[in-house]
């Protein structure tokens, strides 16, 4: 047991560092996903991000904690780029069906695809159905999974025109319409076991809960700076026990979700199934819950100016808030996981 | 990052795992307080015996000299099983090995560490609970018969198990003119020693672990004082280091063995199994992962050299949140049944309580996050 991150992942989490920082959201800005993706996309394709799942592309095993840690970062800035979406959760996709041609198109550019989810957002959606292609800032194409007996396949559509004005601005979505016909762009490879199906929903999980961790702290890091500087009754607002205890409340739940987190992106390639999607749940489910109140708390730390239009605080919220839904939020996970744990006690018990 | 037993780790995971199985799996947890603490550390000493205690603690004194991700496991295995919750004897084990002269530390180690002497930690006084440093119980030094001794005079408060104690890590003043964080010492002091009178006091689950410690002109050797005069309160804080790490203090297989509980009669149909208990319970699981991870984090880095500082108050705030969710969905779940009856789901639930006050409050606790890790101002 080593539970720290590797030189090689300190060196990667350094590197994501400096571009979220240079591609980060500053000043809440309605047009940035838009506008940011054609210069800053070739930045995101430049580390070798929709490539990094597949290992005979980024000639690299084992990169759920690399994956985790670009989220991370992302979303700690704030970063108006469709990383989580096409850059991840797409390509994992993409690299457990054996698609690697098209993977190394979307690795290129050429192609760009997100994922297509139900339009309750907590799964990714059937071919044939109405679906949000997510995270879809100029993509070309939206992926759904099919239901097979032989396990899950892909199936790529293009992507409509109609646009959904969700309240996330850092993201685009796009309406997937009833029954577009599919458009084979290369994605209809093997169909996808069970088993590796059930690490793509790891990796997608943890990929969320990474984003909501950075977002959490980012939001703390900016909050304590505000409390600092701000002055009430002569003294900074920070020096208050009451505000102080906000704070320290949101450094114990970005730790508790940073522990989840690192565990369930290691355990999405290296622990059995089993444990790599309970890991993941509970991941999801933690950051979910704590995404909430954290940002809460640090709305509460800026005071009125969090309310405006101008400060981040929204924007943060309004990511936030995404996160949770996507997939599935902490209610839903506690059900999986209790499901899980109840099915091996009764099982203990017979035994 | 490899959250994965080393082959090394595995052996000894799978070793534990037999042994619970064999020598654990009977074992229940009794309802009645007395015989719960003497089932606490009947369960411990055998734990000791076959090697499972102090794991992490040098082996020439009674420890086993393995890294500090040791005692994880054993925590992790402790509560996956459902074992009885056994003595919390890290944190002074520790404070003795480090401040602890040869003589102290081969003569009182071994017992404490094996449970057969068992150790009370005087530290709150009725006027000093949260402002700790403020504590008044006086030793002075004097000579008696030509040697010198410490006279205790003095009241401590919230001394869990000072009745059935052998021995007290005592915080007292030893200098009553200096500023009053330096003035202060620690005494281990036998509790037979004469003018040493406990009192119990009855807690919330009329449960008696908890009294009273008088001193009344008590006279102790001054060899029972633990590194200097005046170092008191650096070793009560590295103490209470090791105490918010809640590995050393197993309270992580205490959380585990009653969510187990939960799961357990959920499976089975002895509470009733609907959508909103089982999200009861993975809100709890999720709680105690969160928990136990953290801590996986902070033994990784004592692996690598670090002593427990103010980052410890993160992993005891996680476990303040765990153990209040557990007590929470205990008292939910058995509906009726849990106030129709007193029975352990009451316990669970006032310790529960407990557990954001004792060991320092949840606020100083946040005190302390705020200004020593993320570095708030002071008012």
């Amino acid at each position: 047991m080593d539970v720290r991150l590797t030189d090689e992942q300190e060196l990667w989490n350094e590197t994501v560092a400096r571009l979220a920082r240079d591609l980060a959201m500053t000043v809440p800005d309605d047009d940035a996903a838009d506008r940011d993706v054609e210069a800053g996309w070739g930045r995101v394709l430049g580390l070798g991000v929709p490539a990094l799942r597949s290992p005979a592309l980024s000639g690299l095993d084992h990169t759920g904690v690399e994956a985790a840690l670009a989220a991370e970062q992302f979303g700690r800035h704030l970063v108006p780029l469709p990383l989580v979406g096409q850059g991840l959760i797409a390509a994992e996709m993409l690299a457990a069906a054996g698609a690697d041609d098209l993977l190394e198109r979307v690795a290129a550019g050429e192609v760009r695809i997100a994922p297509a989810l139900e339009p309750t957002l907590a799964r990714v959606a059937r071919p044939g159905t109405a679906a949000i292609a997510w995270d879809a800032a100029a993509a070309t194409h939206a992926l759904m999974v099919d239901d097979t007996p032989d396990g899950r396949v892909l199936v790529t559509v293009p992507v409509g025109s109609e646009r959904v004005l969700g309240l996330d601005i850092t993201r685009r979505h796009v309406v997937v319409p009833a029954g577009s016909a599919p458009e084979d762009v290369g994605a209809t490879s093997a169909p996808i076991p069970p088993e590796r199906w059930a690490r793509v929903e790891a990796l997608a999980h943890t990929a969320l809960a990474a984003d909501l961790v950075g977002i959490m702290d980012g939001a703390l890091a900016d909050a304590v700076a505000h409390v600092t500087e701000r002055r009430q009754f002569g003294v900074p607002v920070g020096s208050f026990q009451a505000v102080q205890h906000l704070a320290a409340d949101c450094l114990v739940q970005i730790e508790g979700a940073r522990s989840c987190l690192w565990h369930a992106a290691w355990a999405v390639d290296e622990a059995d199934v089993a444990e790599a999607r309970l890991a993941a749940h509970t991941a999801k489910a933690y950051a979910s819950r704590a995404g909430r109140d954290v940002v809460e708390m640090t709305i509460q730390m800026f005071g009125g100016v969090a309310i405006t239009w101008e400060y981040l605080s929204h924007v943060r919220a309004r990511r936030v808030w995404t996160d949770r839904r996507v997939l599935g939020d902490e209610g839903a996970h506690y059900s999986t996981i209790a499901a899980a744990r109840l099915e091996a006690a009764a099982g203990a018990g017979v035994a | 990052m490899d959250f994965r037993d080393s082959p090394e780790e595995a052996e000894f995971r799978a070793d534990l795992r037999r042994w619970l199985e064999t020598n654990a799996r009977d074992v229940r947890i009794p309802d009645d307080p007395a015989e719960r603490a003497r089932a606490q550390n009947r369960f411990h000493q055998r734990l000791y015996e076959a090697g499972y205690i102090a794991l992490s603690f040098p082996s020439e004194y009674g420890g086993h000299g393995k890294p500090p991700t040791y005692e994880a496991i054993l925590n992790e295995e402790l509560a996956g099983f459902g074992a009885p919750p056994i003595e919390g004897v890290g944190h002074m084990s520790n404070a003795l090995l480090l401040f602890g002269t040869d003589d102290q530390r081969r003569t009182l180690l071994p017992g404490l560490l094996s449970g057969a002497t068992q150790w009370c930690q005087g530290f709150s006084e009725p006027g000093a609970g949260s402002d700790l440093a403020g504590l008044t119980t006086r030793a002075d030094l004097v000579q008696v018969d030509g040697a010198p001794h410490f006279r205790i005079n003095g009241q401590k408060i919230w001394t869990s198990f000072a009745a059935t104690a052998d021995m007290c890590f005592l915080l007292c003043r030893t200098e009553p003119d200096a500023p009053k964080h330096q003035g202060i010492s620690i005494l281990l002091v036998p509790m037979t020693t004469p003018g040493v009178e406990p009192r119990r006091i009855v807690n919330a689950a009329r449960n008696t672990e908890f009294a009273e410690v008088f001193f009344t002109d008590a006279l102790v050797p001054a060899s029972c004082l633990l590194g200097q005069r005046g170092q008191g309160w650096a070793i009560a804080n590295q103490l209470l280091a090791y105490e918010r790490g809640p590995s050393d203090v197993n309270f992580i297989a205490r959380i585990g063995t009653y969510l187990q509980s939960l799961e357990q009669d959920l499976a089975s149909g002895r509470l009733p199994d609907d959508d909103m208990s089982r999200r009861r319970v993975g809100e709890a699981y999720v709680e105690l992962r969160a928990l136990q991870l953290k801590v996986q984090r902070s033994l990784t880095d004592r692996v690598h050299g670090a002593l427990p500082g103010a980052e410890g108050s993160i992993d005891k705030l996680l476990l303040t949140r765990a153990d209040q969710c557990i007590g929470h969905a205990v008292m939910d779940l058995r509906g009726a049944d849990a106030v129709l009856a007193e029975d352990l789901s009451w316990d669970v639930y006032v310790w529960s309580r407990a557990s954001s006050i004792y060991g320092g409050t949840q606020q100083i606790q946040r005190n302390i996050v705020a200004q020593r890790v993320l570095g708030l101002p002071r008012h």
